[in-house]
């Protein structure tokens, strides 16, 4: 890595997988027609039959991995790559996810528990690391170059997303494959019920003054990431460029000092001050504690700015996807910057004194972007933001 | 790009043989394992020996930390004070954290699904696999980047990589990098019904071997950009030149049976450290003891040293700790540059009839004596996950 030339770095594929849709056009046309909230588990299950057939040799895959194997060939259709087919050492893989595998690991617990530490499943067991997801995707794609998976919680996504960008920019690959996937699954759904996360009326407000929490949802979305040079070099489509991401802690204090820090690393490294920024795709979910430390935080990196730079909340439409939700803005943003077209926030009302957000409501709009900022901040103690630029026609 | 060099300047171990980075050099030269009955929980296995630690029981009411925290949070504590840094002082409060697991909060989750004690809900909080990293961000007040790596038995090795770049791309100057798993119930059931244990001993290399057998522990190391270590006057274990990671893209469990994906980690971690592979002095590698790994992992040695095989002793610590899962990255690159700098390699220990598919020049018996100047950590997991760690002496 030390003393290589910096690369640029592209989006040329989306692969979004969630209740309301099950490619790069859907979950544009979704936000567009602005008609959404979370969707029912059964809804995925759905598209997921109707997505071409997962190879024979991974039946064994449990829904988290058959999300990701979805996802990632929806991403790389639409970027039109086909890795080869014998191994590609030049694409790498890094995965997202909030929680993981925890419900293979409920379920092989259950096992054992009924019948015995001899008797557990070990089709079930191989399932239990959160990293299995990514090994099958890589083995039905012969996806052979660097690989990584972070369980981050809700900023899981742009982690992924920050690896893959590091590891084209200095040189060590060509080509990422960036996935973030969570199934929903009865035990996390109640720990956050417990923890009256989730909104009663399971509408998201984001940014709301009258919004009452969030609202779980499922899903996965992929991202191809490319060297502007290989990108071009074959022909592709490129949505947008990733200019930086910042990455930040809070030890334990305050997550929107985390977030400002984050966005400030983000601006420093693209070279780019606050007022430059024209859209935001915010991470606020409808939960009354982050989003109003995305705000403080946004506000204490954009200063004055943070209050006029149009922002939009994709999760009011696709809910809270947990370790997605990074990837789906990051996407969506990207998709923003390549048309033009700038999509509304759902359910959105009321504002509230505490998320002074210019907030875009209603209907999609045109703004013509140059730049975006993508935050994501959660539980986990970490934030991150990602800043990505329009490319060149 | 930034062209930081990133050193590491503090060390803290948690293991079956030793509780600290002193005991821990020396058990590995005495050739000392921590394999013993485990009394942890009732494996439900005619065998059931493993690396367990002896932690002290939490004080009465204090709020509930999963075991692996505790784990980490020792050997944070270790290295912070090995590396002669203040909590809570300035640079601390800078670094960032960077903790991988493979099993996470498992005892925690255990219970959390447990109809039979009511106290799950409480737990939500704990399960998390990012708890780890948080506990020990928030007990340092560490404001740096704080990232969580869940790649089972690569993790703590990847996890040192992520925070060696983060050092290097001058995002933070500090990182505290390693990770923790701790034995549970569901992985020694798990490993079990996929016969990846052995009834007997864990034999790296030897052909009589027949599987692993499971640790825990814990290892945590300050990483440092190396001015930075040099105006304060820090001890400097060794520096950390390059890694890699790469996919075997063949099976869940399965290594490839070449050792693919460990070759690509491997010329990755290389040409990552400018190294070429005749200078490399010593490979610590994965040396699980199971079937597949040991000569799928040798083939990949083979292919990427050559004629240089005959010139590069080999090891696996696990005879010692266990298979430690996530943390035996950090473990084993942290037990060989302490024996780097006592200039002699660790022994693998019950390695006595080598494999013909395993022909190197495995260390048994006894530590040997020799001068060791740079090295490379291997390390392979399910999901087909390989990363390569190359670091030099000082």
């Amino acid at each position: 890595m030390s003393g290589m030339a910096e690369r640029q770095v592209v989006i040329t594929g989306i692969g979004p997988l969630s209740p309301h849709a099950a490619s790069r056009t859907e979950l544009w046309r979704l936000f567009h027609e602005h008609a959404g909230g979370p969707g029912s588990a059964s809804a995925t299950a759905r598209h997921l039959e109707q997505l071409p057939a997962t190879a024979g040799r991974f039946r064994q895959m449990d829904s988290l991995g058959r999300f990701v194997l979805a996802a990632v060939a929806l991403a790389l259709e639409d970027a039109r790559l086909e890795p080869d087919a014998r191994g590609d050492e030049s694409i790498g893989i890094a995965f997202g996810t909030g929680y993981g595998c925890l419900a293979a690991n409920a379920e092989y617990l259950d096992g054992i528990r009924e019948r015995g530490a001899r008797f557990g499943n070990p089709v079930v067991f191989q399932n239990t690391v959160p990293n299995a997801a990514a090994g099958y995707a890589s083995a039905a794609r012969g996806v052979r170059g660097p690989t990584a998976t972070f369980s981050s919680g809700w900023t899981a996504g742009l982690e992924a997303l920050d690896f893959a960008f590091l590891q084209i920019a200095s040189g060590r690959v060509p080509t990422m494959i960036v996935v973030s996937a969570d199934q929903l699954f009865p035990q996390l759904v109640d720990g956050f019920e417990a923890h009256r996360q989730l909104s009663p009326t399971g509408i998201p407000r984001p940014l709301d003054r009258r919004r009452d929490g969030t609202a779980l949802s499922e899903g996965a979305c992929a991202l191809i990431l490319e060297s502007a040079v290989t990108a071009r070099d074959r022909g592709a489509r490129a949505y947008a460029q990733v200019l930086s991401v910042g990455h930040a802690g809070d030890g334990g204090g305050d997550p929107a000092q985390a977030l400002a820090a984050a966005v400030e690393e983000a601006l420093g490294s693209a070279g780019i001050g606050a007022s430059d920024l024209e859209a935001v795709f915010s991470c606020a979910s409808g939960s009354r504690e982050t989003d109003r430390w995305e705000s403080l935080g946004l506000a204490a990196a954009l200063g004055a700015h943070a209050t006029q730079v149009p922002a939009t909340c994709p999760k009011s439409l696709l809910g809270e996807t947990l370790g997605s939700g990074g990837t789906f803005a990051a996407g969506l943003a990207a998709l923003s910057l390549d048309s033009g077209w700038f999509p509304p926030t759902a359910h959105y009302g009321e504002a509230d004194p505490d998320c002074r957000q210019n907030v875009q409501a209603t209907r999609a709009r045109r703004l013509d972007p140059q730049l975006a900022l993508v935050p994501a901040l959660g539980e986990s103690g970490s934030a991150l933001a990602a800043v990505l630029r329009r490319c060149a026609s | 790009m930034s062209t930081a060099r990133v050193v590491v300047t503090g060390i803290g171990v948690v293991t079956a043989n030793a509780g600290s980075a002193s005991a821990y050099a020396e058990a590995l030269r005495a050739g000392h394992s921590g394999i013993r009955d485990l009394t942890l929980f009732e494996p439900g296995f005619p065998f059931r020996k493993a690396g367990q630690v002896d932690l002290p029981e939490p004080a009465a009411g204090a709020p509930h930390v999963d075991r692996v925290s505790r784990l980490a949070l020792m050997a944070a504590e270790q290295a912070v004070a090995d590396a002669g840094l203040e909590p809570g002082g300035p640079i601390l409060a800078r670094a960032g954290v960077c903790a991988g697991t493979s099993r996470g909060p498992a005892a925690s989750l255990e219970r959390l699904l447990d109809p039979a004690l009511a106290s799950g809900r409480g737990l939500m909080r704990e399960v998390p696999f990012y708890s780890i990293a948080r506990n020990v961000a928030r007990r340092f007040g560490m404001s740096g980047p704080s990232s969580t790596v869940t790649m089972a038995c690569v993790s703590s090795s990847l996890a040192l990589g992520h925070a060696m770049d983060a050092i290097r791309r001058g995002r933070v100057t500090v990182m505290l990098a390693g990770g923790a798993d701790g034995l549970t119930s569901l992985s020694f059931s798990g490993f079990s019904v996929l016969r990846a244990m052995t009834r007997d001993t864990c034999r790296p290399f030897d052909r009589r071997r027949d599987g692993m057998v499971l640790g825990e522990g814990a290892g945590l190391m300050v990483l440092e950009e190396l001015e930075h270590a040099r105006a304060r006057g820090a001890h400097v274990y060794a520096e950390l030149l390059g890694w890699g990671s790469a996919g075997d893209a063949h099976h869940a469990t399965s290594p490839h049976p070449e050792g693919r994906g460990l070759a690509a980690a491997l010329n990755a971690a290389l040409r990552d450290a400018r190294t070429a592979p005749e200078q490399i002095d010593h490979a610590n590698l994965h040396g699980t003891g199971t079937p597949a790994n040991d000569p799928a992992e040798c083939h990949a040695i083979r292919q990427v040293f050559g004629d240089h095989c005959a010139r590069l002793p080999v090891n696996s610590l696990k005879p010692m700790i266990g298979h430690t899962l996530g943390a035996a990255g950090v473990l084993e690159l942290a037990g060989s540059l302490l024996a780097m700098q006592g200039g002699f390699i660790p022994p693998t220990l019950n390695s006595q009839e080598r494999d013909p598919r395993c022909d190197l020049d495995v260390v048994t018996g006894a530590a040997r004596e020799v001068p060791v100047r740079t090295l490379v950590s291997t390390k392979s997991a399910f999901g087909g996950a390989n990363v390569a760690i190359v670091a030099r002496r000082p």
